[in-house]
């Protein structure tokens, strides 16, 4: 019942409002925008717990804080991984950090994947762009716990194949032969062989028993809306989609109101939801 | 030869529900077509002559452009539908198709499929409905592309 409640909620940091100082280990470029910042405890204490899908608010110092997700495997105790792309103010001085610097760390805050519920389920994981950081652990955990679960295909979508982010892991996914892994680019020059189309055109196309199956969805909301009708095309009802919203989430705890989308708090209601309760956010121009 | 034809007509998604009766006078003008791994199936500004439905294996359609050579647009595979220049005056193609590996493909004749659809118009009709229908998908596959939906503004 624990593990249950733990899948659904994520865990929880006992002093929210308060950064714990963390120090980059390391740093890799993903694409021309996109780096993962490896983070250690700088007080030498373990690791935060976390769920996948669940995010943190990163401080860079005297710049400001954002929300990041956590994309690392929640079973590696080693160091915190955020993936960050680079598009604002705070965003650029987060990639701008080496080796030794210092960051800030609240969290982890947020719903989560609820894996729990999956056991025994086909899952359909369908990503687009920097959205596969949010679904990385949650791939790990299926991989952690490959029993658990039953036919797994990962959608994966990018803009050029240049930008396909943890090219390295989805090859090395690739190589599981119980996991089906498809990459689609939306255009490309003839160096890249692979399939060419938007993300949307890879699901017809995977072998997953829809009356059986769960999907987790995270993207640019125009892909999440395509492809959650993509899904339901191909036989789920939206009460086996689950989406993960993106706002600008400022507190993390439900106070601030930064990230209201209707009567729910971003930060804290989600940011992953089942589609029934996100499908009226979808329906709701400007919200 | 023939059954065998009609055998994977049937199973293919554009004629998928219909009767034999129904497309007994298209498997007239089908012939099995395979290309080999980077043949060109057909080049930009060719007439367009024949209409393709993909059994096995993958197509890239691309486009060529002055400074970046070749750009893929889009990859079909087996199920899909290759072109539609043949139904549309003038009968012209608009993009270069080439087979990304070894591709089975039942080639339909355009003009012997058009004058089918002149002289039944029931048959015209649903096909009409089948071709659009996979028009349409493609068309929203685009505006998804021309989105740029994975931009830093989306």
């Amino acid at each position: 019942m624990e593990n249950i409640l733990k899948s659904e909620m994520g865990f929880q940091p006992t002093q929210p409002m308060l950064p714990t100082l963390f120090t980059v280990d390391s740093k890799i470029q993903e694409t021309h925008d996109t780096w993962s910042l490896f983070l250690n405890n700088s007080n030498g204490n373990s690791l935060q717990e976390f769920s996948p899908g669940q995010f943190n608010m990163l401080y860079a110092y005297g710049v400001g804080e954002v929300p990041i997700s956590i994309s690392g495997n929640c079973q590696n105790q080693n160091s915190l991984v955020h993936t960050i792309r680079n598009v604002g103010m705070v965003s650029n001085a987060l990639c701008g950090l080496n080796q030794g610097d210092q960051v800030g760390v609240r969290g982890p805050f947020g719903t989560s994947w609820p894996m729990e519920k999956f056991k025994g389920k086909d899952v359909i994981i369908v990503s687009g762009g920097i959205g596969l950081a949010p679904l990385r652990p949650a791939v790990y955990h299926i991989l952690n716990n490959r029993d658990d679960y039953n036919h797994v295909a990962l959608a994966y979508g990018a803009r050029a194949p240049e930008e396909i982010l943890y090219p390295k892991q989805i090859m090395e996914w690739r190589s599981h032969l119980d996991l089906q892994v498809r990459v689609t680019v939306d255009s490309s020059d003839q160096k890249w062989h692979g399939q060419v189309g938007v993300v949307t055109t890879l699901i017809p196309r995977l072998n997953i028993d829809p009356d059986n199956a769960v999907a987790l969805v995270c993207g640019p909301e125009v892909m999440i809306r395509f492809g959650v009708r993509e899904l339901i095309k191909y036989g789920l009802d939206t009460d086996q989609i689950w989406v993960s919203m993106e706002r600008n989430m400022k507190c993390g705890i439900g106070l601030c109101g930064h990230c209201q989308l209707g009567p729910d708090f971003i930060c804290k209601d989600g940011a992953v939801y089942n589609y029934v309760k996100a499908e009226r956010f979808f329906k709701t121009k400007e919200l | 030869m023939a059954d065998q034809i009609t055998q994977q007509l049937l199973e293919h998604p554009i004629f998928k529900g219909m009767s034999f009766s129904a497309i007994s006078d298209i498997i007239r003008c089908a012939s099995e077509k395979t290309f080999s791994r980077s043949e060109t199936i057909f080049l930009e500004g060719e007439n367009a002559q024949h209409c393709y439905l993909i059994l096995r294996g993958s197509v890239d359609l691309s486009i060529h452009t002055h400074n970046r050579g070749p750009i893929t647009i889009q990859s079909l595979h087996g199920g899909d539908v290759l072109g539609w220049s043949w139904l549309f005056s003038p009968f012209i193609w608009h993009f270069d198709a080439i087979a990304k590996e070894k591709t089975n493909t039942i080639r339909l004749d355009g003009q012997s499929i058009r004058k089918i659809c002149q002289e039944d118009s029931k048959i015209g009709y649903e096909l009409m409905k089948r071709f659009s229908r996979v028009m349409q998908e493609r068309l929203m596959a685009t505006r998804l592309q021309l989105v740029d939906m994975y931009g830093k503004y989306s």
